[in-house]
């Protein structure tokens, strides 16, 4: 009975711990995607490139 | 063109790709937001190193590293028999490497964003979506020097009877000819995988008596694009100009690779000096065509060809000959001319 309830407490020490893990994780702030999901922001950091000499491709 | 590095936000929490963050194939740091430090370290493109995609798709990934779009190994294939052994070697250092190879496809230009050609991408495919496929993105760009604009007739030519009911490239070409199977092929003709008109267009299907015969009076003498080729398809060395003149056409002769067949020729852009500036003088130049069979991608149901006898076996339209080969082209050219026979009454 005693080894039944430990049990029960452990797992659901680790539910807890894992669920909470999983917010935290998910609140972490991605500041990639604050720039990149911006479509503003990006067209005025953005530099067309140079285009380099080339034969075209078949 | 600044889409190219635009996100949909909306993906971020429907596809399974984004739930680790950014940084899982990216790397850089995702915890900074001035430009240069948040860059640090970043790839570019991380499918570049197939083990970043093959974490997940460990078989595909593992496969596709043998695979003819990722070696590049078919144009190493096509050009080698002209070349000395010590000419192969300085081939291998100088040119392979350093300019085929750097046309592979890695996974992302194909699902993610499209590869740079000549320095420009058309940028995300889908907003950083995972797409399967989309060959009008993808394909078209890369095999848009002549492939893609014949298929959809923007050279001018007949669109081509596929692409007039809807269907695209991975209508025919299947995704494991792409994927590859695990065999490192030297060729394209060597895939099992590749397409064959006789998978959805077997003999004696036919709607018409005359077609049947047609095709069995012809069968293993003439090639589907023999006769289905709808009109005149671009030969390669009319963009890789300055080397020899020629205009879009169709060349009708005998296939290098199997010579009992008349097939549809194409032009390629290898010509006497084109290793030149590598040192490379080809050796062995004159003993490969510089024709090579071709699937020319215009087909139609009816042509000139399959319309009257007399189109080849009269009039010998487009029939490679003498005085219609390039100048100063290897001696193996002449071995693909054909002539077809009167035919007796």
């Amino acid at each position: 009975m005693k080894n039944r309830r430990t049990f029960l407490l452990a797992f659901l020490a680790v539910l807890i711990a894992a669920l909470y893990g999983t917010a935290v994780f998910a609140a972490t702030p991605n500041k990639c995607i604050q720039c990149h999901t911006n479509d503003a922001l990006m067209k005025s950091l953005h530099k067309p490139p140079v285009l380099p000499k080339s034969d075209g491709e078949g | 063109m600044y889409k190219g590095y635009v996100v949909d936000k909306a993906l971020l929490d429907k596809d399974p790709h984004f739930k680790a963050g950014c940084v899982l194939c990216h790397a850089g740091n995702d915890g900074e937001l001035g430009k240069e430090k948040a860059h640090l370290g970043m790839l570019k493109k991380p499918s570049d190193n197939l083990r970043s995609c093959g974490v997940c798709h460990k078989k595909v990934a593992a496969n596709y590293a043998k695979s003819l779009h990722y070696t590049t190994i078919g144009q190493r294939t096509g050009v080698m028999s002209r070349f000395s052994a010590a000419e192969l070697k300085t081939f291998d250092e100088k040119v392979f490497e350093k300019s085929c190879r750097s046309c592979h496809a890695s996974c992302g230009d194909c699902h993610v964003k499209g590869a740079p050609v000549g320095g420009i991408s058309i940028g995300l495919v889908a907003k950083h979506k995972f797409v399967k496929k989309d060959e009008g993105k993808t394909c078209a760009f890369c095999h848009g020097g002549r492939v893609y604009p014949e298929y959809t007739g923007d050279y001018g030519g007949a669109p081509d009877v596929h692409y007039q009911k809807g269907m695209l490239c991975m209508d025919c070409h299947k995704k494991e000819e792409f994927h590859g199977d695990g065999t490192a092929y030297k060729s394209k003709n060597e895939i099992p995988q590749r397409p064959a008109c006789k998978s959805c267009h077997p003999n004696g299907k036919e709607a018409k008596m005359e077609t049947q015969v047609a095709h069995r009076q012809h069968e293993g003498k003439v090639s589907c694009y023999g006769c289905h080729s709808g009109s005149a398809y671009r030969n390669c060395n009319d963009c890789h100009g300055g080397h020899a003149a020629a205009s879009p056409g169709m060349i009708l002769g005998r296939s290098p690779r199997d010579k009992k067949v008349l097939t549809t020729l194409r032009l390629i852009p290898t010509v006497r000096d084109t290793f030149a500036p590598a040192g490379i003088k080809m050796e062995h130049f004159d003993a490969v065509p510089n024709y090579w069979d071709t699937p020319a991608h215009n087909i139609k149901k009816r042509t000139d060809r399959t319309r009257k006898c007399d189109a080849c076996h009269v009039d010998r339209k487009n029939f490679l000959t003498k005085e219609t080969m390039i100048k100063n082209g290897a001696k193996a050219n002449e071995d693909l001319i054909f002539v077809p026979k009167a035919i007796k009454n």
